[in-house]
């Protein structure tokens, strides 16, 4: 307030150069309210004095009291000050350390030690409001602090450790980042990789496969997603198999700003691979070999027998029994064969994806067994429409006239057969079918071993091939479902079947081929 | 079962490397009326050296039955051979083999048998199958 004084009187004498310098000194001290409260309280004095001297008691008394006032002002004046620098250091302080602390080392308490109170309440309570905040800020920015340490600590550790190579690469095929592992991968330093003029990679990847990789890399640019399989020339020599995942990196107007490569070493796994595929050639070439090697004794027995029998027709009712004994047990023999190929051939033939309608499937499995279903005197009950499901017909043919057959062929004596053919479970992807029967059931030591091939629970009183439970669930299983058992001894079997559900669009085809192709 | 009457004063070849089994191919074709003189032959070299002789066989031919898998190569062989041979080319060839698969049944077809039959184990069916085919083949080729 008062420097602003000076500057008016400057203003009416800026003419006169002597008396301008005066003011201007005046201005000076009275710039500063504690000189100028000096020099008011100095001049005051005089008056005084002089008032004194002149025995004018009623201007010193004024002079004395005008005195006062100014001294208490100066007093008042330089509290204010102090209390205002301190203040101001204080926030300046906070500000400094808030500015100099992101990663949260600074220690809250300090902050209350950074001033004193200034005895003044509202400013105290501005100080500390203001030291409050700032320890605030102090916590929030140290916990931040904390929390991207943590972020970084951690991708780190897993961009140093993670057995796969990252690769970020631009549009252009620069490469803009490249994890620790690609050393390991690759058997090149970092510095190769990042120097190299062009696609490092493709310099790697052995000329067979270099096309699949170049056509990967042309399809992840324009924004698709590709897995691609291909063999790269290790620094050593080696070859290996490495499996490359290309994902287009795209900014927040959808642009793509560059392709992030994951690749993996899968050479144990192809190599595994191609070892069951050797052994499903194996597999293929005994099949083949039990259709055409084991049978054609079986022909020869069963054909002479049968000769024999034709040609002899006065022989002895013994003798002609043993003949006949003879071509049942060929008979037999070449069932068993047959099961075996049948079971072998569900491991290696390729299974079709149709969407099938079970209640036409069911329908063709119970006119089939029409003639068992007759004789058994079983009851046999679909309790609700059955779903259209994935699989191959045939395949589910297969399945149904397995279960229904031995519900049937297991039926206990003293009771008629019941079976009961329902939906459990309905979910948009997958449906349960029980198959429920109250026959003879499945002892618990033996229940685990019902799926599985060749396993009987009730060897020698039923006939049966052996594979009919374990064909159910090769089957299931290969059609992505799975089966399940509940048996109680005496009592009743429940079977049940987990199939997919055909999507919606696709029902309705196929159902026509399913008669003929059984037949064929 | 019809009975394929135009084939007497003819032959049929038997080519199998088997001997009981021939046999019972023999008698399945009786069975089925089928009462050609039969010749035998025990591999794919024998029937060779007689069937594209420059000399022709006396007899002539009304059907060459080829098992699959003989002891010196595959009867496919033997059959694409035989289609090569112009006295050959539309005589009825019919493949015959211990498995139904629908491989073999495939690789018979291409290689130019008329008909491919499993050998099925029970004498009555394999008779009435020969019957039938062979009719079948026969009048397809004239």
């Amino acid at each position: 307030m008062k420097s602003g004084q000076p500057g008016d009187s400057k203003r009416g004498f800026a003419s006169r150069p002597i008396e301008a310098q005066l003011l201007r000194l005046l201005g000076i001290i009275l710039r500063s309210p504690t000189s100028a409260t000096a020099i008011v309280s100095l001049s005051g004095c005089v008056i005084f004095l002089f008032a004194l001297r002149l025995k004018q008691t009623e201007v010193a008394l004024s002079v004395l009291l005008v005195l006062t006032f100014a001294l208490g002002a100066l007093f008042v004046g330089l509290l204010m000050v102090r209390a205002l620098a301190q203040a101001g250091s204080t926030i300046t302080e906070l500000s400094r350390r808030v500015a100099a602390s992101p990663t949260g080392e600074f220690d809250a308490a300090e902050v209350q030690e950074l001033s004193a109170p200034t005895g003044f309440a509202q400013l105290d309570d501005l100080l500390l409001s203001a030291r409050r905040s700032g320890a605030h800020l102090l916590e929030m920015l140290a916990a931040m602090g904390g929390e991207l340490q943590d972020v970084i600590d951690r991708y780190e550790l897993l961009a140093t450790n993670i057995a796969a190579s990252v690769v970020i690469r631009d549009t252009a095929g620069k490469v803009l980042f490249c994890s620790p592992y690609t050393e390991v991968l690759t058997g090149c330093t970092l510095e190769e990789i990042q120097d190299f003029d062009g696609d490092f990679f493709e310099s790697i990847v052995l000329e067979s496969d270099r096309d699949r990789y170049r056509r990967a890399i042309a399809i992840s640019t324009v924004g698709e997603d590709i897995v691609v399989r291909y063999q790269i020339r290790h620094q050593s020599g080696i070859q290996l198999w490495i499996e490359t995942h290309l994902v287009p990196v795209l900014n927040s107007d959808g642009e793509i700003i560059s392709v992030m490569g994951v690749s993996i070493d899968v050479t144990s796994s192809v190599s595994y691979q191609q070892r069951i595929e050797e052994q499903n050639r194996d597999l293929n070439d005994f099949t083949y070999m039990v259709s055409h090697d084991l049978k054609a004794p079986i022909f020869t027995i069963k054909g002479m027998a049968s000769m024999l029998l034709e040609d002899l027709p006065h022989l002895e009712a013994d003798s002609r029994e043993s003949l006949e004994h003879i071509v049942e047990a060929a008979n037999r023999l070449e069932r068993m064969i047959k099961s075996v190929i049948e079971y072998s051939s569900l491991s290696t033939k390729e299974f079709r994806e149709d969407a099938v309608p079970l209640d036409s499937v069911l329908a063709d499995v119970l006119q089939d067994l029409s003639e068992q279903i007759r004789e058994s005197n079983a009851q046999v009950r679909i309790e609700q429409q059955l779903p259209v499901v994935l699989g191959e017909s045939l395949r589910l043919y297969q399945v149904f006239i397995n279960l229904i057959g031995n519900a049937i062929k297991y039926g206990s004596s003293d009771r008629t057969p019941e079976i009961t053919i329902a939906v459990r479970h309905h979910s948009s992807e997958l449906v349960i079918i029980d198959v429920r029967d109250n026959g003879i059931g499945i002892p618990r030591d033996k229940q685990s071993g019902v799926f599985r091939p060749y396993q009987r629970a009730h060897n020698g009183t039923v006939e049966g091939s052996g594979i009919g439970l374990a064909s159910v669930k090769k089957i299931v299983e290969r059609l992505g479902g799975s089966v399940g058992l509940v048996s109680t001894e005496g009592r009743g079997t429940v079977l049940s079947v987990a199939l997919r559900l055909a999507p919606p669009d696709t029902l309705g085809d196929s159902g026509p081929a399913r008669l003929e192709q059984r037949e064929a | 079962m019809e009975r394929p009457a135009q084939m007497s004063g003819s032959c049929i070849w038997i080519v199998d490397d088997n001997k009981a089994h021939r046999r019972v191919i023999r008698r399945a074709l009786l069975k089925a009326g089928l009462e050609h003189r039969c010749v035998e032959a025990a591999s794919m070299a024998e029937a060779r050296a007689v069937l594209l002789a420059s000399e022709p066989p006396t007899l002539p031919l009304a059907l060459i039955i080829i098992d699959l898998n003989l002891s010196d190569g595959r009867g496919t062989n033997l059959v694409e051979q035989l289609r090569l041979s112009d006295r050959l080319r539309d005589t009825p060839i019919l493949m015959l083999s211990t498995s139904g698969l629908e491989t073999d049944r495939d690789a018979a077809i291409a290689a130019g048998a008329d008909a491919f039959l499993t050998k099925a184990s029970d004498l009555e069916q394999l008779s009435s199958e020969l019957a039938e085919t062979c009719v079948r083949v026969m009048r397809s080729r004239p």
